[in-house]
Order: structure tokens, then C-alpha cells, then sequence
């Protein structure tokens, strides 16, 4: 049988819809086992590496240094476990020996702001990270100063060289007491080398090697900050840390899966304030959202080829059941039972989906390996070798595709009654097909989710798409209601094109449905993709702002803006800045002890504990580019800007300032007792707002360092936090902070070649703070670029098998359209005629298709950009004028080239045509 | 409509042979006439017919319609000619599936560019009896149903010439008489010339003239003087082979 069973498989190929059913599930395969040989990949990397990053498998991160008892409950799990700590200071080289002395404090410890500003797309424990790649174009510099315990790391590895630019090697020590290791940016930015002396506040340490990888900085990502490595015993010694001074300390643990997640689970609920867990979801943030967003795509466009797949297989098998009813009905005749005509097809079937799963599966390996070498450095993660997993879910996937579809067409075709060799008008009963399509449905939509990962996009696109067949088909309908009373009115051809529209109704509607399903997916793809790329573009967009100056004294603010306008550096605002805790919301007092359970509420708490950064705008300023009011009005009563999009790395987000306020210096606290500030016209950030309950008319209190704040809420924001401009949760009308100590801090773009600026910015005013974020934005531009890339070639397959989704629609009236040709021919009508009638179809069902698919593409691109990929979505109007003109020419296109042929032959061929 | 037939020939290459189909055909049909052409499978019936119709083109010879030759239009104006001039009735009816019995019936008429097509094929297919079927799909219809509405649509664009293949091939026997019957009754109130390919006697026996093909060539050219059907017979001999 299984012979029998090839040979007429091989017979089936010269009939074209074979051709189509084996294309369009090779590569809706090939796009899904490439999506899943990439995602498992890089998910692989991500995860190794993360342990690494984080060295450890789960860290306590705290502003104080943690209560002893976590440090021993993990001991009694049988983690190992060590200590870091961390803060920004001040370097100095001091090659002659002897102790010094801190000089003017300017070996006091930077304070690091507080724990990271809440992002909703990323995990915690960035800022810390981030706050290290701060460093002052001066020779001295602000290093990120790191005390280690014997045995860290407790994953990954440190590497050093004993000499500047020579091989390094791993080590698992850490600097003994009294010796140091920098990093080759220290060493170069100081001009020392192991041997000499540093200084770091109170401690004289000589250099013993240079530090040349360090895991936990992500060392081949982000690595920005100098770094100076010392042994925690001589912390102390050092004088840095102190009551006030702000130091993060993490309590590294790790060891067997199990013990860790018991740890994690008993440390939780014992977190005091100012203490939360970082696992290693939460390393590399940055490198994990995109990588994430890109696999949310990628996934989309393979499930969206997935039922594309699905669409072209049903209607070229519909086409191949409706051929072979003479063919079964003969077979019967010769004897064949059911059960065996079954297993032939069934097996022909199963071959072909064999045959599709290996072929695609072989496309999806190539193209992943496309897809990694597009991405080649930017990840640097050493992908490991793909598994043998996708290449089999591929074969299976394949398999099921075509079973799937062919299953009702088949149960179908069995009950052609064998009477149907001597009466042709005899067909196969329709019902029961309905039944098996619920089975074949059902496949696929467990193919669907499997594909989706995630019970979200899944049930977004199924559901949507579902729906969306549903309310097309109703469309339609309506739709084509008006056509006759259209046609009435139009020349011969294109009433003859229009009425052939409405007198199949039916069918119509199917091959619509078919044609704006094909067209969905394309636009889909290309919405998505676009509002992707336009956050990718505007997350590392040249031109962008790449210096940060914080720390401007109020009595500095003209002299900067004077020297900035003097160096060219024309559009840096400068943004006054007090740093506030929020006491109350519309009268009542709020503590973190009101929000406990959910995720939203643990970010409500981290908010409510920590102070954050309130800002006022100059009176006559403008809401900045990168605002969008979206409820109330801005105070400063000025136009609102048009919404754009945004984007973000989510540490972007972590860089807005965090600046010290003044502090040490005598007579603030009593010039600012007794002032109590009342001002309307707070206008807050929408995340914000949500996530704290705060709504337009709430009155909220502010404890200032001390002095109260008090105004109503008059506007919501939306910020573009990743626009790499300065923003803020909260700002006030002018002259709000005025009576509160404040601080002013600006951004702006300076070219590669002109860091003179800065230095000669850093001497005039020694107290600012530059930060740098030229190399990260460069970094993840190249990475933006490979990442586009990837999926550029993944929305190829899909642009396919769309492609393919037309084609079978219009097949899959083929010969129909043939006797029909024929018979228009016979009956009198010209070539031109015919042909006129036919453009004056398709261009009105291409039109219908490519309305339907726009109006559904909007909808569900919104969706999906909200839902699923959390970015913001512009409606863009252009997007029906690319569904009605890519249906028109598609359809047009496409159905023309399939009925061309039909004109070159003589009309009685079309005729006899069987 | 007269029709002339000169040494028409076809023939169609297969691999390296040449097969003609049909071979120096020579008649001529007065307007008015009903002719037979009759003949076993494979005798070339079909394909002369065809080669009438301008659906095909010879090999050699031509087709003249009142003087006109076939050959001598591309295919838009033989085209043209069949929609003012021709009707056609089929053995397997050509209906199109997807259309409804009336608007099957309408269809010639809108390809002629006729306003009131819908009321003239209403007419029609009251005349054949099937006024009450006309919203129904071909697949609704019996044979028997499914070729008066072929006959319908034959008949509704007035034609001069009435072409027909087989018609009764795909009816039984009763089902066929009725059909004959009333092919001839609407082709007697039309005064169209009437050619028909059939294997059917009964069939043949209603024509004023009786051809019969065997192997592609003419062998017999018979005129049935005692059983015309048509009301203006013109029963002269023509150029036989």
C-alpha cells in the first residue's frame, strides 16, 4: 500500500495544488523551527550567561547592610553565600606612599541613588549597575568601588593580567588585604599600574593586578565605569561608608535549583524596606527586553505563518477533494473498501507532510543560522549548539499541518458514494465535514499555542483572528448587498465583473476572507514591525542625547547654559530637580504597608518607600517633546505636542537623575524649616498614577527633605522614558521648588571628537557630574541593527506563505473560472470584454479583501502593541492605503496572471475542460 | 442564416504523427434548415461543430456564414459573430454552477449588453416551463431541468443560427423526447437554422437533412423530405464529399 500510496503522491505533484499544500507548510515549518532553534538558543545563552552576571543564582540587594539572619538561613539550606558592596568615590593615584587624608571631601562617598526607579518593562537592580558607568572626564576619577569576600564569585569568574595590555588569566582569589585590582579604564584614566599607590578616601592601596573581566558587570555589554576591586576588610579602613552614605549591598547565594528557590521563598516575606531578591530574570535587562521583543515577534510572525499555512493547505486540499471525487468514486468501483482508500490517501497525505516538515525543518535550521550570524557579535553570549527538538517538532508540526486539514477532506471524500461513475451529479455529503474541521481546527490551535509560548499572544491572535473570520464574513455581506444596484448603473464588463461577485456570494465571502486573511498577516507583520523598529530607532536614534550633567547648583544654571550655548550646544534645557518622599494621595497618608500581594503593588511599595525626583517646568516652557498629556491640562496652559513614538532601554530609565541634594551644608535645614509650599497644577506620569492610585483632582503631599510640598494633580503624562532625554514622575508648576533645596540637570548630544567640552565643563564647574552614554547607545545600535535584521528574514517566510494564501484563493477557482471564461467566449464576448469584467472583479474583491485586512490589521496591531509588546501604537491612516492597494494589486495581479492562460486557448478547450 | 462549408479540415499533431480529426468537409445549411450530423464516436461530429461555432480553427478550408468567412476574423470578432448570431445547447449543459437557473439564462444577454435581461430570461425560462426553478442552482436542477434552462439561454438571445452537441447524450430516453420536442418548437418560432451533432435517432429524424461523418469525411448528405420540421425547409442537395 505504502508504495502504491507514493506512486500516486508522485502522480498527485504534476497537479499544482500538491505543490502549493507541500510550500506553504515547508515554510510556515521552516519559520516556525526557526524562530524555536533561535529562541531556544539564545534563551539557553541568556540563562547560562545570567548566572554569570549575576554571580551568583540569587542575590539580596539592600541600602543597609542585610539583617546576619538571611546570610545564615541560607547557610542552613546549604548555599554557599558571600557579600559585596558597592558605592561610587572618588579615585585619586597617589604613587608615593604614605596614608592621606580626604581632601575636602572630595573623597566622601558619591551617594548612589536609591534603589532603581520601577520600570514596567524591566526587572530591578539596573540602576545599581548603571549608576557604576558614571565617571567625571577629569583625572581623578568617580569610580565604582567594589569590597569582595573570599569566594566570590559564586558563578562565573574573575580574569586578571598582572601588567596593563598583557594575557590574563582566571582566578578564583580576590584582592588580598591592603592590595587592589582596577580595571584597565582606572588604570589607563590614572596612569598607574600594579605596583603604584591609589587612594581611596581614608586607604592607601597599592594596585596588584589589572582586574580584565568581571562577570557581573556584564564585562562584554555595558562595562562603561572604571573599577577599583578591594577586600572587604579593608572597607573599613577606607572611612567611605558611613551613616547616610549610599552603598548598595547584595548578599550572593547559590547552589542547588531547589535550595535556592526554598531560600527565595522564605526570604521573600521577610524583605524589610530598602531589600529586594534579584534572580536572573532580572541580569541584563536591556539585552533582555530586546531579545525578548524580537522573540515576541518572531514568534507572532511564525504563528501567523502557522495559519497562514493553515489557509493555503485547506483551500488547495479543498480544490484536490473536489478533483478526486471521480478518482475515489472509480477506485470504489474497482473494489476498493473505504477503510483502504482511506489509508492510501491518508498516507499520501502523511508522506507529503513528512516530506514539508523536513524540508521546512531544514529552511528553519538554515535560516536560524542566518538569523545568528546576522546577530554575529552583538550578543557575544557563545550561543550553544541548537537542540534536536525544533528539527523534530518540525517533522511533527509538518505532519500535523497537513493532517490537520486534510482530515475533513478526506472523511469527505470517503463517502462519495461509488454510484457517482454513473451519475456525476452525485457528490459527497457535506455533513459530518464540520465535525472533522472542528478536529483539524482544533489541531491547529494547539499548534497555535504551542508556537505562541505564551497563552497571551496565543489567545490575541487565535481569538482575534477567529473573531475577526466572523465579523468578515458578515462584512462581506453587507458589503456586496449594494453591488447589483452598483452594477445597474456601470458599462457591460464591469457590471458583468461586479454581478459575477455578488451571484457567489458565498464563495465570495470565502475567497475574501481567504485573500484578507493573506493580507491581515502581511500587514500585520509590517504594523508590528514598523512600530518595532521605530522604538528601536528612537531607543539608540543618532542625534540623541549621550551626555548627562547632573549636580548644577541653582547658582550655576546661567553659567552652564552660557558655556553650553558657547560651545554650540544649543538645545540643552536645564531642569530644576528636588528629591521628595510621597506621604500622602487625596488626604489619606499612604505606606508602603497599603500594597502588598500583586506585582503592581510590590512596585506601589518600592515607590512609596523611596524618594524620588520632582521637577518644576520654567514658567513659558513648553511640555518637552518626548510628553503627551492624555487626561487634564497642562498648567503652563501650552499646546499639547502630537504623540509620537517611543522607546526605551529600560536603563535608559534608570538614568534619570538621581542627584544628592545638598546636603553638610549648615544653615539649610533652618533656612527651609518653616516654608510650606502650596501649588495646583502637579502634572504625573500615567504609570505612575496607576501604579499608586493617584487620579486627576487628587491632592498630593510631599515631604521634601523635611519640608512639606502640597498641590492637586491637573494633568497625566505619558513620558517616553528611553528617548535618552531628562524626564520626570512629577512635575510641578513653576517656581514650586524654589523654596526646597534643588539641583538642576540637562542632556544633550556632543559628537565623539569634542570631550574637550566636557573637560573644559568639569573644570569650570568641579562639583557636576557628567555621565556618558555614548558607548551604550553605540553598543545597542549595533545590536538594534542585527536584531532588525533576524527579523527581517523571518518576515520573508511569512511575506510567502502570504503570497502563497492568495495564490491558492485564486486557484481554487480555477477551473471554474475556466468553463466560465469559455463560456463568456462562446457566447459572444471579446477578449476585452472578458478581460474588463474580470479587472472590474478583482479589483473589487481585492479592494474588499485589502479594506477588510486594514480595518483588522489596525485593530489587532493595536492590540498586539499594547497587549503583547507594550509599545506604543500611532494609528497610522496610511495602513489603508496600503490594504486597499496592496489588495487591489495582489488580487488583480495574481488572478489575472492564473486566468491569462485561459485566453490563449481556444474557447472549446475551456469547454471540455473536466 | 446561410452557412457554407468549404474543404474544411483538421488536424492535430501528436509527437511526431499528424492526426487529422477531420478531412475536405463540404456543405452548405440554408437559412431556415435543420441538419443532423451524425456519425460513431471519434467521426469528427463535435469538432465540426466547434469549427461552425468559430470555437476552434481549421487546419484548412473555411467556414462562411452569409458570406462571411470565420477565418477572416481574429478571435474578439468571431466572438462578436456568435453573440449576435448563435445559440448553443451542449450535452453537458455548460451551466455555470455558481449561478442561479435565471441568471445562467441572463447571462448571454448581459454579455450583449441587454438592459432588460433579467426580464427576457424570465420569459424564457417560463417558456420552457421552469419559472418556478429560476432561483435555483444548477446543482438543484435534474438533467432534464438543467438543459431546457441550457435551452432557455440558447434561445434568448433570438439567435439566427441554433448549434447544438449532443443534447439528449445526458437524458434518458423520455427525458431526451421532451427536450427534442422542445428544441423544435422554439427553433420553429424562432426560424433559425438548426445544426445538431447526435447519436440519437430519434434525435436526427426530426431534421430536414441528415449528415453523416465517418472518419473526419462525409459519407452520406440526406435529405428527410416527408419529416420536415422546420417552417421553411429549403431541401436541396449540396456538394457531397
Amino acid at each position: 500500500m505504502i508504495s502504491l500510496a507514493l506512486r500516486l503522491l508522485l502522480r498527485e505533484w504534476r497537479a499544482g495544488e500538491m505543490r502549493v499544500v507541500l510550500l506553504a507548510v515547508a515554510l510556515a515549518v521552516a519559520s516556525l523551527t526557526a524562530v524555536r532553534y533561535f529562541a531556544d538558543r539564545v534563551e539557553q545563552a541568556l540563562g547560562r550567561e545570567a548566572n554569570t552576571l549575576l554571580a551568583a543564582d540569587l542575590a539580596l540587594v539592600s541600602d543597609h547592610p542585610p539583617d546576619s539572619a538571611f546570610a545564615q538561613a541560607a547557610e542552613a539550606r546549604g548555599l554557599r553565600s558571600s557579600q559585596t558592596t558597592t558605592f561610587l568615590s572618588m579615585v585619586l593615584a597617589n604613587g608615593h606612599g604614605g596614608d592621606a587624608a580626604p581632601e575636602n571631601g572630595r573623597n566622601a562617598a558619591v551617594p548612589v541613588p536609591s534603589p532603581p526607579t520601577p520600570l514596567p518593562l524591566a526587572g530591578e537592580g539596573r540602576f545599581e549597575r548603571r549608576s557604576r558607568d558614571v565617571h567625571v572626564i577629569e583625572r581623578n576619577l568617580l569610580t565604582g568601588i567594589k569590597a569582595v569576600a573570599p569566594g566570590y564569585p559564586l558563578r562565573g569568574e574573575l580574569r586578571i593580567a598582572p601588567q596593563l595590555f598583557v594575557a590574563d588569566a582566571p582566578t578564583r582569589a580576590v584582592p588580598p588585604p591592603g592590595q587592589v585590582w582596577v580595571d584597565t579604564r582606572l588604570a589607563s584614566g590614572l596612569g598607574v599600574k600594579p605596583g603604584d599607590f591609589i587612594e581611596a578616601g581614608a586607604a592607601r592601596l597599592a594596585v596588584a593586578a589589572i582586574l580584565t573581566f568581571e562577570g557581573e558587570r556584564g564585562g562584554n555589554f555595558m562595562a562603561l565605569a572604571p573599577r577599583l576591586m578591594l577586600n572587604v576588610d579593608d572597607l573599613a579602613r577606607t572611612g567611605l561608608v558611613q551613616e547616610g552614605s549610599r552603598v548598595v549591598y547584595r548578599l550572593l547565594v547559590a547552589g542547588e535549583a531547589g535550595q535556592v528557590a526554598d531560600f527565595q521563598t522564605w526570604a521573600k516575606p521577610r524583605l524589610a524596606r530598602g531589600e529586594q531578591l534579584e534572580d536572573v530574570r532580572d541580569a541584563r535587562p536591556e539585552l533582555r527586553q530586546i531579545l525578548d521583543r524580537a522573540q515576541r515577534y518572531l514568534g507572532l510572525a511564525a504563528l501567523l505563518t502557522v495559519l497562514l499555512a493553515a489557509a493555503a493547505t485547506q483551500m488547495a486540499l479543498r480544490r484536490y477533494v473536489q478533483r478526486h471525487f471521480d478518482q475515489f468514486a472509480l477506485l470504489r468501483c474497482f473494489g476498493a473498501s473505504q477503510r483502504r482508500l482511506l489509508g492510501l490517501y491518508l498516507l499520501q497525505l502523511g508522506g507529503l507532510g513528512l516530506l514539508a516538515g523536513a524540508l521546512g525543518s531544514g529552511l528553519g535550521w538554515l535560516a536560524q543560522a542566518g538569523m545568528v550570524h546576522l546577530l554575529g557579535d552583538a550578543i557575544r553570549l557563545g550561543l550553544p549548539p541548537p537542540s534536536v527538538l525544533p528539527p523534530l517538532l518540525g517533522l511533527a508540526a509538518g505532519v500535523l499541518l497537513v493532517l490537520a486539514f486534510s482530515l475533513p477532506a478526506l472523511l469527505r471524500l470517503a463517502r462519495v458514494p461509488a454510484l457517482r461513475v454513473l451519475r456525476r451529479d452525485l457528490g459527497a455529503p457535506p455533513a459530518g465535514a464540520l465535525l472533522a474541521q472542528g478536529v483539524g481546527l482544533g489541531l491547529v490551535a494547539g499548534l497555535l499555542f504551542w508556537q505562541a509560548g505564551e497563552v497571551k499572544l496565543g489567545l490575541i491572535v487565535g481569538g482575534g483572528v477567529l473573531a475577526l473570520m466572523l465579523a468578515a464574513a458578515l462584512a462581506i455581506q453587507l458589503l456586496l448587498w449594494p453591488l447589483p444596484w452598483l452594477a445597474r448603473r456601470l458599462p457591460t464588463s464591469a457590471r458583468l465583473g461586479l454581478l459575477n461577485l455578488y451571484r457567489r456570494r458565498w464563495e465570495t465571502t470565502l475567497q475574501a476572507m481567504a485573500l484578507s486573511l493573506g493580507l491581515l498577516a502581511l500587514l500585520l507583520l509590517t504594523l508590528v514591525r514598523g512600530d518595532l523598529f521605530d522604538s528601536w530607532r528612537n531607543q539608540a536614534a543618532p542625534g540623541a542625547p549621550n551626555r548627562f550633567v547632573i549636580n548644577i547648583q541653582p547658582d550655576q544654571v546661567n553659567a552652564v547654559r552660557t558655556y553650553l550655548t558657547g560651545q554650540g550646544i544649543a538645545d540643552a534645557t536645564l531642569y530644576p530637580m528636588a528629591r521628595a518622599r510621597l506621604t500622602r494621595i487625596g488626604g489619606r497618608v499612604v505606606s508602603a504597608d497599603d500594597y502588598a500581594g500583586s506585582d503592581q503593588n510590590a512596585r506601589a511599595k518600592r515607590l512609596i518607600e523611596r524618594e524620588f525626583n520632582l521637577s518644576s517646568q520654567a514658567a513659558g516652557v513648553p511640555l518637552p517633546p518626548d510628553n503627551l498629556i492624555t487626561a487634564g491640562r497642562w498648567s503652563n496652559g501650552h499646546e499639547l505636542p502630537s504623540p509620537r513614538d517611543v522607546n526605551i532601554p529600560s536603563y535608559a530609565r534608570s538614568l534619570s537623575p538621581n542627584p544628592s541634594p545638598p546636603s553638610g551644608e549648615g544653615g539649610f535645614e533652618r533656612r527651609y524649616r518653616d516654608v510650606q509650599v502650596n501649588a495646583d497644577g502637579f502634572s504625573v506620569e500615567e504609570g505612575l498614577a496607576k501604579t499608586l492610585g493617584i487620579h486627576l483632582g487628587d491632592e498630593l503631599a510631599f515631604d521634601a527633605g523635611g519640608l512639606p510640598l502640597t498641590g492637586r494633580v491637573t494633568s497625566l503624562r505619558r513620558v517616553e522614558w528611553d528617548s535618552f532625554r531628562v524626564n520626570f514622575f512629577v512635575v510641578t508648576p513653576p517656581g514650586a521648588l524654589d523654596a526646597l533645596p534643588q539641583s538642576f540637570i540637562t542632556s544633550f548630544y556632543l559628537p565623539k571628537d569634542r570631550g574637550a567640552v566636557l573637560a573644559g565643563l568639569v573644570s569650570a564647574f568641579p562639583n557636576v557630574t557628567v555621565i556618558d552614554v555614548e558607548q551604550v547607545m553605540g553598543e545597542l545600535r549595533g545590536l538594534l541593527d542585527r536584531v532588525s535584521a533576524a527579523v527581517q528574514l523571518i518576515f520573508l517566510f511569512s511575506l510567502a506563505v502570504g503570497v502563497l494564501v492568495l495564490l491558492a484563493a485564486l486557484f481554487a477557482r480555477r477551473d471554474e473560472r475556466a468553463r466560465e471564461i469559455g463560456l463568456w467566449r462562446t457566447l459572444g464576448a471579446s477578449r476585452r470584454r472578458v478581460m474588463l469584467a474580470l479587472v472590474t472583479e478583482f479589483t473589487a474583491l481585492g479592494l474588499l479583501a485589502g479594506g477588510l485586512a486594514a480595518a483588522a490589521a489596525s485593530g489587532v496591531a493595536w492590540v498586539l502593541a499594547e497587549r503583547v509588546f507594550e509599545l506604543p501604537h500611532a494609528p497610522d491612516p496610511a495602513i489603508w492605503l496600503a490594504g486597499l492597494g496592496c489588495g487591489w494589486l495582489l488580487v488583480s495581479g495574481t488572478g489575472l496572471l492564473v486566468s491569462l492562460n485561459f485566453f490563449r486557448e481556444p474557447p472549446i478547450s475551456s469547454l471540455r475542460r473536466d | 442564416m446561410r452557412i457554407d462549408i468549404e474543404n474544411l479540415g483538421k488536424s492535430v499533431q501528436l509527437g511526431e504523427e499528424t492526426l487529422a480529426i477531420l478531412a475536405d468537409v463540404s456543405f452548405s445549411v440554408n437559412s431556415g434548415e435543420t441538419v443532423a450530423i451524425v456519425g460513431s464516436s471519434g467521426s469528427g461530429k463535435s469538432t465540426l461543430l466547434g469549427l461552425i461555432a468559430g470555437l476552434d480553427t481549421p487546419s484548412a478550408g473555411r467556414v462562411r456564414l452569409d458570406g462571411v468567412a470565420l477565418s477572416d476574423l481574429d478571435e474578439d470578432g468571431r466572438a462578436a459573430l456568435r453573440g449576435r448570431n448563435m445559440g448553443f445547447v451542449f450535452q453537458s449543459f455548460q451551466l455555470l454552477p455558481g449561478l442561479t437557473a435565471l441568471e445562467n439564462v441572463m447571462l448571454p444577454l448581459e454579455l450583449a449588453g441587454r438592459k432588460d435581461a433579467a426580464a427576457v430570461a424570465g420569459e424564457h425560462l417560463n417558456r420552457v416551463g421552469l419559472s418556478a426553478r429560476a432561483k435555483h442552482r444548477p446543482n438543484q436542477l435534474s438533467g432534464g431541468e438543467q438543459q431546457r434552462v441550457a435551452l432557455a439561454r440558447a434561445f434568448a438571445v433570438s439567435p439566427r443560427i441554433l448549434l447544438a452537441d449532443e443534447p439528449t447524450g445526458n437524458l434518458d430516453a423520455h427525458t431526451g423526447a421532451q427536450v427534442i420536442e422542445l428544441m423544435f418548437e422554439l427553433n420553429r418560432a424562432q426560424g433559425a437554422s438548426l445544426i445538431v451533432v447526435t447519436h440519437d435517432t430519434a434525435l436526427a429524424g426530426h431534421c430536414g437533412r441528415q449528415l453523416r461523418l465517418d472518419g473526419g469525411r462525409v459519407v452520406a448528405n440526406r435529405v428527410v423530405a416527408n419529416r420536415v420540421v422546420a417552417n421553411r425547409v429549403v431541401a436541396n442537395s449540396v456538394t457531397q464529399q
